[in-house]
């Protein structure tokens, strides 16, 4: 069984990168090229999927964006769904991300940029292992 | 200030001179007054008392000769021969004795005028020594006259003497008269001589009050001049602290804005790779095909040069070392050669419209103009949604500039950035909100603008979207002659 992702990246590439990979591994995923279109497909799969579970197992967020950053579009999904598992990618050192991570929880996570894609699938799934597990 | 201060220091100098020489003065006029008074009681001490003493002695004399005179006449009329030759030698004793004491009071008078003495002196001195003279000959015929009786006498004339005696009483009553005259004049000069030290005394304390009052009113300007070097010297402090502390927090905000080039120059030549090592994994893996992964590769590639390149820029500027190349070029051409190219790349439902009034040459840098332009198309593009981006180009060859003008129809430039639009890293930081682009553009388009000898500036049109626009000088040295001939033409 496959898992939903939502991937938001502006670069092209990235997306279509995730695409890729991700569907290699048999998992569902939709692409949003900038935060605003990011928090949308949010909204309308958790229209569509009418139950209280999250609409997505991981939302990936890219932290720079056009409209919208990651920052915000992470707190607006949070509001929506507060256990909502999100990842953050990031081409910034960790120091400027510090006083973003004040707000971020345990669901939240950040990977810097540059990283495998395989490594990402495998995080991901282990980590939904992990949680189904327990 | 400067010149404040100088004025203030020169003033202290003057006061101090002031000080110094008013208290010089003091002394001086203390030294004055002190050998004037002296002089004065010398004067007193030295031949006031002296001829007072001499005058009362030559009065007394006086009155002895008459006495003896009388008795003379009387044992005269008595017929007693002894005593009338005894009487007639103390007579003619008194009036050596007289003599004497006369020409003793002559000599201390002239003693007076070599003390250098007051006019007003001087000239009562001249009085009575006038007035002694006078005695002196009053007594002379006074003497010739006794002779005269006493030699009738010897004779044995004794008869109308009566007329002679009355002569000689009325010349005995005027010396009289004239020595108490004389005593009552030395009375007054003593008078006169101890007023005069008085008045020295008075005119000296007045002076010395002066002096010292001055003195004080400069001691209390001093205080005063001084209290404004004080002052003077409290702002610069505090002015030169405040300045220190601006520099300080200039070079804090320097330090922010080195903080944030680095972290957004890491941003901007990491976010690149990303994709390149997702190309080269996934073809590795044969989950794409080499040809699709190469041709995101270069394109990724060429991305990050473009980064690179714009570092590079920032530092030249920022350095100093921006070196323009410059060649004369049709500006008109270049603005549809980069329309044309920017058209191709559009998905969006956007229309790029040129209006250029005219062809022009103009003289400046073609890659770095192509730069500006192309970086402020490419924004215009970023921020609009649907819609036409007009590029317009105006000259004028008088002035010497032509003007190119870059309107979009995006949400316009939000109002707390637009002041400072052309800053570095000013557009975003990596915290913001929204992130577009890597806030070096614009920075080195005005940069570059700049150096030309242009302006560059934006602002919000009053429907939508907003404008850009800047202006570069047509020739780089425009000479009058050519001016005067392009306009000819």
């Amino acid at each position: 069984m496959g898992l939903q992702i939502l991937a938001a990246d502006d670069n092209e590439f990235a997306g279509l990168q995730y695409k890729k990979i991700f569907e290699k591994h048999q998992h569902n995923i939709t692409i949003a090229k900038d935060g605003e279109a990011c928090v949308e497909a949010y909204k309308k799969r958790l229209e569509e999927s009418h139950s209280d579970g999250n609409p997505f197992n991981v939302v990936l967020l890219d932290f720079v964006m056009p409209k919208k950053n990651g920052v915000r579009v992470a707190k607006e999904i949070l509001e929506l769904r507060p256990h909502q598992k999100i990842i953050f990618v990031s081409a910034f050192g960790n120091g400027i991300l510090d006083d973003a991570a004040v707000f971020l929880k345990d669901d939240v996570e950040i990977i810097q940029k540059p990283f495998s894609l395989e490594f990402l699938v495998n995080k991901i799934e282990s980590t939904h292992a992990l949680k189904n597990m327990r | 200030m400067e010149n404040h201060k100088t004025s203030t220091s020169l003033r202290i100098g003057i006061s101090v001179a002031m000080i110094i020489m008013m208290l010089g003065l003091a002394l001086f006029l203390n030294a004055f007054t002190t050998y004037a008074i002296t002089n004065q009681m010398k004067v007193l001490s030295d031949l006031n008392m002296p001829v007072g003493q001499e005058i009362t002695r030559t009065y007394a004399i006086q009155q002895m000769q008459q006495h003896i005179f009388d008795d003379i006449t009387t044992y005269q009329k008595l017929s007693s021969q002894k005593n009338y030759d005894v009487s007639k030698i103390q007579f003619e004793s008194y009036d050596n004795q007289w003599n004497y004491e006369v020409k003793k009071i002559k000599n201390l008078t002239d003693a007076f005028l070599n003390y250098g003495l007051d006019n007003d002196t001087v000239v009562d001195l001249a009085i009575m020594s006038a007035n002694l003279s006078e005695i002196e000959s009053i007594h002379s015929l006074y003497m010739q006259k006794t002779n005269q009786i006493f030699n009738a006498y010897d004779k044995g004339k004794t008869s109308d003497l009566d007329t002679m005696i009355t002569t000689v009483k009325t010349q005995q009553n005027q010396i009289n008269l004239k020595i108490i005259l004389l005593n009552d004049e030395v009375q007054t000069l003593t008078d006169s001589l101890n007023a005069g030290v008085e008045e020295s005394k008075q005119k000296s304390f007045t002076l010395q009050m002066i002096i010292i009052i001055s003195t004080g009113i400069m001691s209390l300007a001093l205080g005063y001049f001084l209290n404004l070097i004080n002052k003077d010297l409290v702002q610069e402090v505090i002015k030169k602290t405040r300045s220190l502390q601006k520099a300080n927090r200039k070079l804090e905000r320097m330090n922010v804005l080195k903080d944030d080039f680095i972290n957004i120059a890491s941003h901007e030549l990491k976010s690149p790779l990303h994709p390149i090592y997702g190309f080269v994994e996934l073809a590795q893996n044969g989950d794409i095909g080499s040809e699709e992964a190469l041709a995101g590769i270069s394109k990724q590639a060429r991305q990050l040069e473009e980064v690179a390149n714009r570092i590079l820029d920032v530092s030249r500027i920022d350095n100093g070392i921006l070196q323009l190349s410059y060649e004369k070029f049709n500006l008109s051409n270049l603005l549809i050669e980069i329309s044309s190219s920017c058209r191709l790349n559009l998905d969006k439902k956007i229309k790029i419209e040129t209006r250029l009034e005219k062809e022009i040459h103009v003289e400046a840098d073609r890659v770095r103009i192509g730069q500006v332009i192309r970086n402020l198309v490419n924004n215009a593009i970023k921020f609009t949604e649907k819609g036409t981006i007009e590029i317009t180009m105006q000259h004028n060859i008088e002035k010497n500039f032509v003007e190119v003008t870059i309107s979009d129809c995006g949400p316009g430039i939000h109002p707390d950035i637009l002041p400072n639009l052309f800053n570095k890293f000013i557009t975003k930081g990596p915290n913001a909100e929204s992130w577009n682009g890597n806030g070096l553009g614009l920075y080195l388009s005005r940069e570059i603008i700049n150096v030309h000898g242009g302006h560059i500036f934006a602002y919000n049109n009053k429907d939508l979207g907003a404008t850009f626009k800047f202006t570069i000088p047509i020739m780089r040295h425009l000479k009058a002659k050519e001016l005067h001939q392009k306009i000819m033409n």
